[in-house]
């Protein structure tokens, strides 16, 4: 008898019968609907045993490396210990900021201590929560492989609370609750030989960045390619950062654009969208990122997908701003998905 | 009939297929309305679901399912026209991808078959 641990009760697994089923039998409500493997309403993420591999059919690959699978095609040959995909937060703790420092016009690099427990992949974003319970996500803009610290990078924004208070009040030594990590823009790995498309607004460029940078060292042989947007040139806050790197690296190439600008060599000035969607030709067979504004993000997702993108080649965080924003999307986004409540990051 | 899933090519048919459907239904003006959704993931789960059905794959989607998956778009106004607009896209994108019209016919008939259900009426006599 297979023995089935979901969220600290105990289920018994008889032969042949699936871990929805087995759920069931006990009086667990799970969510569920096709009962097939297709429509991903049951999804769960095993904590330890390992799933059948049939399980995580047609899983994006990111909930495959977390161990996710469907429990309504799971027959487990071994003791599982599964948790619910809402409850499945990695980390929740304390985190003490090292360092405030400024970059460019109005963006802050804060750099906390990094908890041994907590694990991410670069691009992905965190929730941070001050004591009187205001919390708003940030992108982390570190590597996964710098152990001691890891930081974000603040835009500030005028009447967000949490980007003033980060900017004017905020002190060495504060410690901040921050959970997660959450997101898919994340370098997976799976396709080497094709271009990394990177396109972002604003402190957008700060993940894609780390997801840049996670790419370059994963040995990765199709080139890698970062859009920039902002609305004036002197908010291209990484641009000396990444173009002193793209000058010895061949694969890594970088277009900071802008809206409106005289032309000059070496930027691109118009529509953020319509630039990259001149280069999708050259760069079909790419896997792209897109984060920051979501009225850049969604619009060019769908465009990417209809010039002939898999939508599975498309990854997208859109910076939702925290009011009102938020509460118009958060009715569009399904319950599984905890809503990014963020100041334009 | 039995091994259509199979002969289509199963999961890796279904996959191929599914981007193009959506971008079919996306472009379609008659029927685009009822495709928006901001979380094109989920959107894509949902088409990829009703291609594996129409496939004759693996599902257990029941009439009842059916009625209360699409009762807001009824609400929205769908009806048999869309429903119409819906099976052409399914064919034209399994003509993309060199299905044999013999087997985009079989394909049709599974669609057709819950077309009561989706709309929410109850069975008419000829089916």
């Amino acid at each position: 008898m297979i023995e089935l641990d979901y969220d600290g009760r105990k289920f018994s697994v008889s032969p042949g019968e699936t871990v929805l089923e087995a759920l069931e039998r006990g009086g667990e409500k799970i969510p569920s609907s096709c009962r097939s493997g297709v429509c991903q309403s049951c999804l769960l993420r095993a904590e330890c045993g390992t799933v059948p591999r049939q399980a995580q059919a047609g899983l994006k690959e990111r909930l495959v490396n977390e161990n996710c699978f469907l429990a309504c095609v799971c027959r487990p040959d071994e003791n599982l210990k599964v948790v619910s995909v809402v409850d499945a937060v990695a980390f929740r703790g304390g985190v003490e900021i090292l360092s405030l420092d400024r970059m460019g016009l109005d963006v802050l690099a804060v750099t906390f201590k990094r908890p041994a427990t907590l694990r991410f992949e670069a691009g992905q974003f965190m929730t941070f929560e001050r004591g009187d319970g205001l919390s708003r996500s940030y992108s982390i803009a570190s590597l996964p492989d710098e152990t001691e610290t890891f930081n974000i990078h603040v835009r500030r924004v005028p009447q967000g609370k949490m980007s003033e208070w980060f900017h004017g009040k905020a002190q060495i030594g504060d410690t901040l609750i921050a959970s997660g990590p959450t997101g898919e823009c994340c370098y997976t790995g799976s396709d080497k030989k094709n271009p990394v498309v990177l396109i972002g607004t604003g402190t957008g460029v700060a993940p894609l960045w780390a997801l840049a940078r996670q790419a370059l060292r994963s040995d990765h042989m199709g080139d890698v390619v970062i859009f920039d947007g902002a609305l004036s040139e002197e908010r291209l806050y990484l641009r000396d950062e990444i173009q002193t790197q793209a000058t010895h690296l061949p694969k890594l190439s970088y277009h900071p654009c802008v809206l409106k600008a005289s032309e000059k060599p070496g930027l691109r000035v118009g529509d953020l969208g319509q630039i990259v969607l001149d280069e999708v030709p050259a760069l079909r067979l790419g896997t792209f990122y897109l984060c920051g504004d979501p009225n850049l993000v969604q619009p060019l997702r769908k465009k990417l997908f209809l010039a002939g993108i898999p939508l599975k080649k498309i990854f997208a965080d859109p910076f939702v701003s925290a009011a009102p924003a938020a509460a118009v999307a958060s009715k569009n986004v399904s319950s599984q998905e905890p809503v990014p409540l963020d100041e334009l990051r | 009939m039995k091994n259509m899933f199979e002969a289509l090519g199963g999961e890796a048919a279904v996959e191929a297929v599914v981007d193009t459907f959506y971008r079919k239904v996306l472009l379609d003006e008659r029927i685009s309305h009822f495709f928006e959704d901001i979380d094109m993931e989920r959107q894509r789960t949902k088409q990829k679901a009703f291609l594996t059905m129409a496939f004759g794959g693996p599902h257990s989607y029941t009439g009842k399912d059916m009625k209360v998956g699409h009762a807001h778009l009824v609400k929205m106004g769908l009806n048999d026209s869309h429903v119409d607009a819906v099976i052409e896209l399914l064919g034209a994108s399994l003509s993309d991808h060199g299905i044999s019209q013999e087997l985009i016919a079989q394909v049709a008939a599974v669609a057709e078959s819950v077309r009561d259900d989706v709309l929410g009426r109850e069975a008419s006599p000829k089916s």
